[in-house]
């Protein structure tokens, strides 16, 4: 996904994970798109094929990166992706 | 007078005039030492010392002043007013009475509260109310949770560090069995849980796949070397997650993350053992612990210096037994 369709509707496909940040899906190239808005994936879901479509949009990371000798922040470095408006389905692996 | 009083009055003037003197010996300025000691030596010697001042007496007046002193602990102790019912909240699995707070979320193996309710709790059972800094350790998440009861800030020392909750627990309660804990330190030995990724490399692109080979236990005697960690996440993921163990609920204290405003507050987290650090199998041996973010789980000892766990009590339970490691099955690898 570049960021050139953020802001667009997309369609993704991977495995449900369940991430420390909320429910996430990771593609088969790694990429990790978090699910806005949903802390858990239920337990039939969990760790099967989905295929998510929304709204994708680049959530900027909560936490700063710190120096390892200073009290370290619990949290998100990094900027996500996230879907917002999200809706999905299991599909069988390939 | 009984005769162990006597002895105890005895002992611990003998212990005072001995830190005088040496002091006036070696020009040291009993004003000019550490608080805590200074006001010990005022006060006739007639309080428990934490382990920083007990070295510094030890220091002042040699080994064998503070040991007289401190062989009356033991009856001090035992003779210390009844203890308060205290509570560092609710076992899991209970079901908390009416009038009780209420959880955001419960589960049987985990519940989720407000911050609030968890600085209600600590104040409970600490029996004194968390100042402004040590709130502001605990808005760090759940590494803030642990770093404030060990030193009130910093972070969580990982000197010593296991790979599996039982050889942990079981160093814990050694530590805290030594003649040392039991006779002159007034802090106790703590443990808490860690959840982190295995590849530290500075470079994120590298840092995206496990390494196998890091943070691994020792065969025997399971201490993992932490001195390689540097708190680097897996790339787009949450960099740890740490818990408090606490003994009297039974529970690691943790939370989805530091403190972000009114928005994205910080939630306190309370887990099982084997909720916190639950095993999540993506396949091909790819294991993860707790989230798919981290791929190793270890447990850490080390002072309390800013919690005193001998007060903790679970509401509803009788006293705590001393800490027995409890049969379970093998921990995560």
């Amino acid at each position: 996904m570049s960021s050139r369709e953020v802001g667009s509707t997309v369609v993704i496909e991977g495995r449900a994970d369940p991430a420390a940040a909320g429910a996430a899906v990771t593609t088969d190239d790694g990429e990790i798109y978090y699910i806005d808005g949903l802390d858990r994936w239920e337990p039939d879901v969990e760790l099967k094929r989905v295929r998510v479509s929304g709204i994708l949009r680049v959530r900027a990371g909560s936490v700063p990166e710190l120096p390892p000798d200073e009290l370290q922040r619990h949290g998100l470095v990094d900027d996500t992706f996230v879907i917002e408006d999200a809706s999905w389905s299991p599909v069988e692996a390939p | 007078m009984a005769e162990a009083e006597r002895h105890d009055e005895v002992a611990r003037a003998e212990s005072v005039r001995a830190v005088q003197s040496v002091a006036a010996q070696s020009s040291v300025d009993l004003a000019a030492a550490p608080a805590e000691l200074s006001r010990w030596v005022r006060d006739g010697g007639h309080r428990r010392l934490s382990p920083r001042t007990a070295l510094a007496l030890q220091r002042a007046a040699g080994n064998r002043a503070t040991a007289r002193w401190a062989a009356g602990g033991a009856r001090r102790l035992a003779r210390a007013v009844p203890r308060m019912l205290l509570r560092l909240g609710y076992p899991l699995g209970m079901t908390i009475p009416p009038g009780g707070p209420t959880p955001l979320k419960d589960e049987s193996d985990h519940r989720e509260w407000k911050k609030s309710d968890f600085h209600a709790f600590w104040e409970q059972e600490q029996g004194r109310t968390l100042s402004d800094s040590e709130k502001a350790v605990i808005d760090h998440g759940c590494i803030g949770i642990t770093a404030n009861n060990l030193e009130g800030g910093g972070n969580p020392s990982l000197l010593e560090v296991y790979d599996n909750f039982n050889s942990a627990h079981d160093a814990m309660a050694k530590h805290n069995r030594s003649w040392w804990n039991t006779h002159v330190s007034s802090s106790q030995y703590v443990m808490f849980g860690m959840l982190f990724w295995s590849n530290q490399d500075p470079d994120p692109d590298v840092r995206k796949n496990p390494n196998p080979s890091a943070f691994r236990g020792d065969p025997v005697t399971h201490k993992v070397n932490m001195s390689g960690y540097e708190y680097r996440r897996q790339p787009g993921r949450v960099n740890f997650d740490y818990g408090f163990w606490d003994e009297s609920t039974q529970s690691f204290w943790h939370a989805n993350h530091s403190e972000q405003g009114p928005d994205k507050p910080m939630i306190v987290y309370q887990s099982t053992r084997n909720r916190f650090p639950r095993v999540i199998d993506l396949g091909g041996g790819d294991i993860r612990y707790g989230y798919v973010d981290f791929d190793r789980a270890v447990y850490g000892v080390a002072v309390a210096n800013n919690y005193d766990p001998t007060k903790a009590r679970a509401l509803g339970q009788p006293a705590p037994a001393p800490p027995v490691t409890p049969p379970t099955p093998p921990p995560p690898r």
